[in-house]
């Protein structure tokens, strides 16, 4: 099992050089000038040529490239663009946030996706199930950005449960977790289903059965575990996704997190702190999946073994 | 098998734990993302109006759109950062928002022995928050470290040099006859800095631990969220009502508005226009509005394409109904345009207006070679539904004269670029600016800005940049009003631009706020707020 966790830490490496190498070329090859960001509308050309020999945009793809190489595995990620401050400082502050975040919000679609997704196979084709998947559609349906507001104007405005903005207290956390988690579980919902429809009308539970076991332990013992590989798979690419849709909600919800940022610095052409944020968010995906893996080892006695 | 599942959840569990505690660990008060400044103890309030200890609230929560750039005044050139430079520096000369009249800053007064030289008296007995005294010595580095700065060089380098007689007694010589200069003095990237903590922190430090004279001490920041100021003890002047401000960032309109509607939040700055009926028929909030320095136009290229024949331009000014377009982009918020100088400006005149006349229209594309009609693109920039709005108001009123106008909606930063570089025929932009009319010509109309500067009709016409010149330079206020009113009546021929909109500043407070008065310059003087 160690053995399997070093390689799989030593395959993220040339992921990760690849990731730095796309993300650079398409920062490089973006329009859209990061000088005339920082300077704005009413600078001098004479500024305009100085800025750029300062931050080094006067060099050629290949000396920036290598530059940019050469500081990340030092871990140097250098100076945002706009604000002048280190790279690491900016992302690292922001980082924690969306990561709760998105934790929280896989926590939710878990606890929605797959009780219902149970539910719904064991009662097959029942007003539940009908209910339960129009449900599912709707949630994967509504956008991100609609159900944030939707939220906010009934919990917020209307109720006054739950504050509008911000992420300080746990009541924070509530609404942007559940905008967020709303879509997920309804994925995790109708993969949770399809997977424990196709376990639970093996021979093994047909056994189980007839050996006169009670239903719930036969559902939660043999079936569940058994159906769970698919569900862990999805819910690892959910939590990639789910850092996506932490953009949106950061927004609507002003909070400080990384998505907002981001997106903020990719209109800034704010370089260091895109190349940085990309390079994080791909390794925390990756390290996401390194779990899953483990997960179905966990899970599947047979993956157990092949990994040994 | 049970004993294997309850490890599988609590795999999960632990999972889960290790990426929740690692996002909360960061969240201690003490975190990295905050700076803490000069002042005192100054944890921001969680969330909701500040309370005092007394009866009398004196902490304001105020919405801005984004996060601050930096606090350092040379390095800056957006709005959220202004608005806070303005509590925590001041500058020479002060632009009432009221009266937009100029009035004594840190100088208390001034001359001109002539258009090239000018004398203040600086304000004596004034202190940094740091203790140290203001003196002209602290002057002289501000306006030197504005001209080496990439960011403000060329707005200040008409300044040649400060010649220093003593503390409080100051000359600035002008490289060239130059008017607007108290204009210039007044905008915030000449907020005056401490010299000494300036020199000993470089750019890279002054920004995390800004020290000026103002009202109000730069407290602390939390990346992304929020910036936090508190009252100036030692201030010179008359203290603000207010102890503690705190900016935060909301960037959504409509939330601003919801935040101030249930009385999470003082002050929303920016509120949609969409929204203004709504802010007017509820009580639980005040709307102020007032017109603005922000100019919204349509540009046209003037230097390529079909555009650059005047006739072109002149049937388009002619075939467009602005104010059907106003009422629907910016439901109705703000004033038809009517020259290239909001009717804010010193000196601004409303310019003869195209009259709406399809035929002659018709007639001027005939005449320009165009009888059966042309294409032309129009070009905005993604993320403004007003801009979008705008342009495809135009596409549907140009249709009646078979102009077919194709709307390309771009990303900001390539939308900068290619207007910048002249691939564009039709486009919109807006300019904000500041009183002295020199500043809302210069750079949209003058030959030597074409381009990235600010000039992307690629307007290149003798006779505006000789009335620029000369308006700059004339120290007569009655002669240089009709040299402004000439060269508005010149672009107004030239006619690079539609003059489509004047904008309006739309801020909502709660009820309970008082003496607010929302500035033209989208900086308001938060000192004068109080609480009932």
């Amino acid at each position: 099992m160690h053995k399997f966790i070093l390689k799989r830490l030593g395959m993220m490496l040339p992921v990760l050089v690849g990731v730095m190498f796309v993300i650079f070329t398409l920062t490089y090859i973006t329009p859209g000038d990061p000088v005339m960001m920082i300077l704005g509308d009413q600078a001098a050309q004479e500024d305009i040529v100085n800025l750029r020999a300062e931050l080094g945009l006067d060099q050629p793809f290949l000396v920036q490239f290598g530059m940019f190489v050469a500081n990340t595995m030092q871990f140097n990620f250098g100076t945002s663009f706009t604000t002048g401050r280190p790279v690491l400082e900016e992302i690292g502050f922001r980082f924690p946030t969306t990561m709760q975040l998105a934790a929280m919000s896989v926590v939710i679609s878990v606890l929605i996706g797959i009780p219902l997704g149970i539910l719904s196979a064991v009662k097959q084709y029942t007003i539940f199930d009908n209910g339960a998947t129009i449900i599912g559609l709707l949630g994967v349906s509504i956008p991100n950005f609609w159900l944030g507001m939707m939220l906010i104007i009934l919990f917020s405005v209307n109720l006054g449960w739950f504050p509008t903005t911000g992420f300080e207290t746990p009541m924070h956390w509530v609404l942007p977790s559940f905008t967020i988690g709303i879509s997920s579980a309804a994925i995790i919902m109708r993969m949770t289903r399809s997977s424990m429809l196709e376990v639970i009308r093996q021979d093994y539970i047909r056994t189980a059965r007839a050996k006169g076991q009670k239903e719930s332990k036969i559902i939660v013992s043999h079936a569940l575990k058994n159906a769970l590989i698919p569900v862990i798979t999805v819910v690892g690419l959910q939590f990639g996704l789910l850092l996506g849709g932490a953009i949106l909600t950061e927004t609507i919800y002003a909070i400080p997190g990384l998505g907002r940022f981001m997106v903020e610095s990719i209109q800034r052409r704010d370089y260091p702190i895109i190349q940085g944020g990309v390079l994080l968010l791909a390794l925390v995906f990756s390290f996401v999946n390194l779990l899953v893996d483990i997960l179905y080892a966990f899970v599947d006695p047979r993956i157990r073994s092949q990994y040994k | 098998m049970k004993k294997s599942l309850i490890r599988t959840m609590s795999a999960l569990v632990v999972a889960v734990m290790a990426l929740t505690s690692c996002a909360t660990g960061n969240q201690a008060p003490a975190d990295a993302g905050t700076t803490g400044g000069n002042g005192a103890d100054t944890t921001a309030p969680a969330d909701g109006g500040g309370q005092a200890a007394s009866d009398v609230r004196d902490e304001l929560i105020f919405l801005t759109g984004a996060f601050p750039v930096t606090l350092d005044p040379v390095m800056m050139n957006d709005h959220p950062s202004a608005q806070i430079r303005l509590m925590i520096f001041e500058t020479l000369v002060s632009l009432n928002p009221r009266t937009m009249e100029l009035e004594p800053g840190l100088a208390v007064s001034w001359d001109f022995e002539d258009a090239q030289t000018l004398n203040m008296e600086l304000r004596q007995g004034v202190y940094f928050s740091n203790g140290d005294p203001f003196t002209a010595d602290d002057v002289s580095f501000t306006i030197e470290r504005a001209i080496e700065s990439t960011h403000t060089r060329s707005m200040f380098e008409m300044i040649e040099y400060v010649e220093i007689h003593d503390d409080h007694n100051i000359t600035l010589h002008l490289s060239e006859p130059f008017m607007p200069i108290l204009h210039t003095l007044s905008t915030g990237q000449l907020g005056i800095v401490n010299a000494n903590v300036a020199r000993e922190l470089g750019f890279d430090g002054f920004h995390e631990n800004p020290v000026g004279t103002g009202r109000f001490i730069f407290d602390s920041q939390v990346l992304g969220d929020r910036t936090v100021v508190v009252r100036n003890e030692n201030y010179w002047g008359e203290l603000p009502h207010l102890r503690q401000i705190t900016f935060r960032v909301i960037p959504e309109q409509p939330i601003r508005f919801i935040e101030v509607e249930t009385g999470n939040a003082d002050i929303g700055f920016s509120i949609l226009p969409t929204d203004v009926q709504r802010a007017e028929e509820t009580d639980s909030v005040v709307l102020h509005r007032h017109l603005n320095f922000s100019y919204n136009y349509i540009g046209f290229n003037t230097a390529s394409g079909p555009l650059a024949d005047i006739r072109v331009r002149q049937a388009i000014a002619h075939a467009l109904q602005l104010q059907p377009i106003i009422d629907n982009a910016f439901a109705g918020t703000g004033m038809p345009g009517t020259g290239p100088l909001t009717t804010l400006h010193d000196m601004s005149i409303a310019t003869e207006p195209f009259e709406f006349d399809l035929d002659r229209s018709r007639e001027l594309l005939a005449e320009a070679g165009f009888p059966d009609g042309l294409s032309l693109r129009f070009w905005t920039n993604a993320g403004n539904q007003a801009r979008a709005d705008v342009a495809q108001l135009v596409q549907s009123q140009l249709r009646q004269v078979n102009i077919d106008v194709e709307v390309e909606i771009i990303e900001w930063g390539t939308y900068l670029e290619a207007t910048a570089a002249g691939e564009h025929d039709m486009f919109m932009l807006g300019w904000i600016s500041q009183p002295d009319p020199h500043f809302g010509v210069d750079m949209l109309f003058h030959s030597r800005n074409v381009g990235a500067p600010g000039n992307r009709s690629f307007t290149v016409n003798a006779e505006i940049d000789r009335l620029i010149e000369e308006g700059k330079g004339e120290l007569d206020p009655v002669r240089r009003a009709q040299i402004y009113a000439d060269l508005q009546n010149a672009i107004r021929e030239e006619l690079p631009h539609i003059f489509l909109h004047f904008g309006e500043e739309l801020i909502v407070t709660t009820p309970e706020v008082r003496g607010f008065f929302p500035a033209p310059t989208g900086s308001p003087w938060l000192w004068e707020v109080y609480f009932e």
